[in-house]
């Protein structure tokens, strides 16, 4: 699935915000098209590509019910993540008291990151998934959310529930990472 | 692949992918990594995570969720609770306050006026008191038939509004007929 990946206009969310607050409803599928598949991308790169429809499903669902209340103090689509955040660990949670999974923390991602090896095509593009496969999961989180999303590390920091400094090293350290997995 | 020294374009990259810079630090990126190898390769490297990440984004059914959301419902014209009750709560501000004024002026009358530290002389009028009852030098000075009498002047008052009074409950100042 390729997406144009560029373009955070935050501008254009308030006001599709407002417009769905003034009733109209073509509002509200805009901003699903517009947030729907990096959210999706974020939860299945914290572990939950099998749940993560039903994630992103719920993460809107739950957005919208307090839209109404939504202030813009941080963008939509940082309030988007954090809720989604929540739904995956509130999920980790819920399976580890039946013994099911681990914490957010335990997630077997090199066995995730083979198995999907071949959904790439490109061989580079392999090599370089399995190097971000290696990474710890906060630091992966870290780069990912900042690689992929154009996060800034202050909205980062609201999403992982870290510091902006602490989410600066995280980038730097995955970065170094990934790069000594290439050369080995 | 080594890190090139100049860290503020090298935290530039990921947002130039992202296209989230403005015209001029666009440009300022685009001519370092023109010259950087080192920043080439990151670059190369970064656009390379989004692009694995892009095809191997789990697939999302976009109605479906807009199906699943709540439906907004016609807003209902919500007065706050203070805001339709305003006329109520001036009204009771007001009764309270004038019920305060009410008691202070009394206490003055009763406390402030020199000569006058003690209600020597009442008197009482109201529904169950056609004729005034008049006393002077204290309850002991009251016979059976006064003393009944006002205590059932009494009762009736205590239904009354504390509001305050057109004319002063006491008449005359320090004893009368002492």
């Amino acid at each position: 699935m390729a997406e144009d990946l560029t373009g955070r206009d935050d501008s254009l969310d308030s006001t599709l915000i407002q417009r769905w607050k003034e009733g109209d409803e073509r509002a509200a599928t805009a901003l699903v098209e517009r947030h729907a598949t990096a959210l999706s991308r974020y939860v299945g790169s914290l572990g939950e590509r099998d749940a993560a429809d039903e994630i992103v499903q719920d993460t809107f669902v739950r957005a919208f019910s307090s839209l109404e209340h939504f202030r813009g103090e941080s963008s939509l689509r940082t309030w988007l993540f954090t809720i989604a955040r929540r739904l995956v660990v509130d999920r980790r949670r819920s399976l580890r008291r039946r013994r099911e999974v681990g914490n957010l923390e335990d997630v077997d991602a090199a066995t995730e990151y083979t198995a999907l090896d071949s959904m790439i095509a490109s061989e580079a593009q392999r090599k370089v998934w399995g190097a971000v496969g290696k990474l710890s999961p906060t630091q992966r989180e870290v780069f990912l959310l900042r690689v992929n999303e154009g996060l800034s590390y202050k909205e980062i920091a609201e999403v992982a529930g870290t510091t902006e400094g602490a989410a600066r090293v995280h980038y730097h350290n995955a970065l170094r990472t990934v790069k000594e997995n290439l050369n080995d | 692949m080594t890190d090139c020294s100049n860290v503020e374009i090298r935290e530039l990259l990921p947002d130039y992918l992202s296209g989230t810079l403005s015209d001029a630090r666009r440009n300022e990126v685009r001519s370092h990594v023109a010259s950087c190898q080192d920043c080439a390769e990151e670059l190369e490297l970064l656009n390379l995570v989004r692009q694995a990440y892009a095809e191997a984004t789990p697939p999302v059914n976009v109605n479906a969720i807009v199906s699943a959301l709540p439906k907004r419902a016609a807003r209902p014209v919500v007065r706050s609770w203070r805001r339709s009750h305003a006329f109520q709560i001036a009204a009771a501000v007001s009764f309270i306050t004038l019920g305060g004024i009410s008691l202070a002026v009394a206490r003055s009358f009763f406390n402030g006026t020199p000569g006058a530290t003690t209600p020597d002389t009442m008197v009482v009028a109201g529904p169950a008191f056609d004729t005034p009852i008049s006393f002077a030098g204290g309850v002991s000075d009251l016979g059976d038939d006064d003393i009944e009498a006002l205590l059932t002047a009494l009762e009736s008052i205590e239904a009354l509004p504390v509001t305050e009074p057109s004319e002063p409950p006491m008449t005359g100042a320090g004893r009368q007929g002492s």
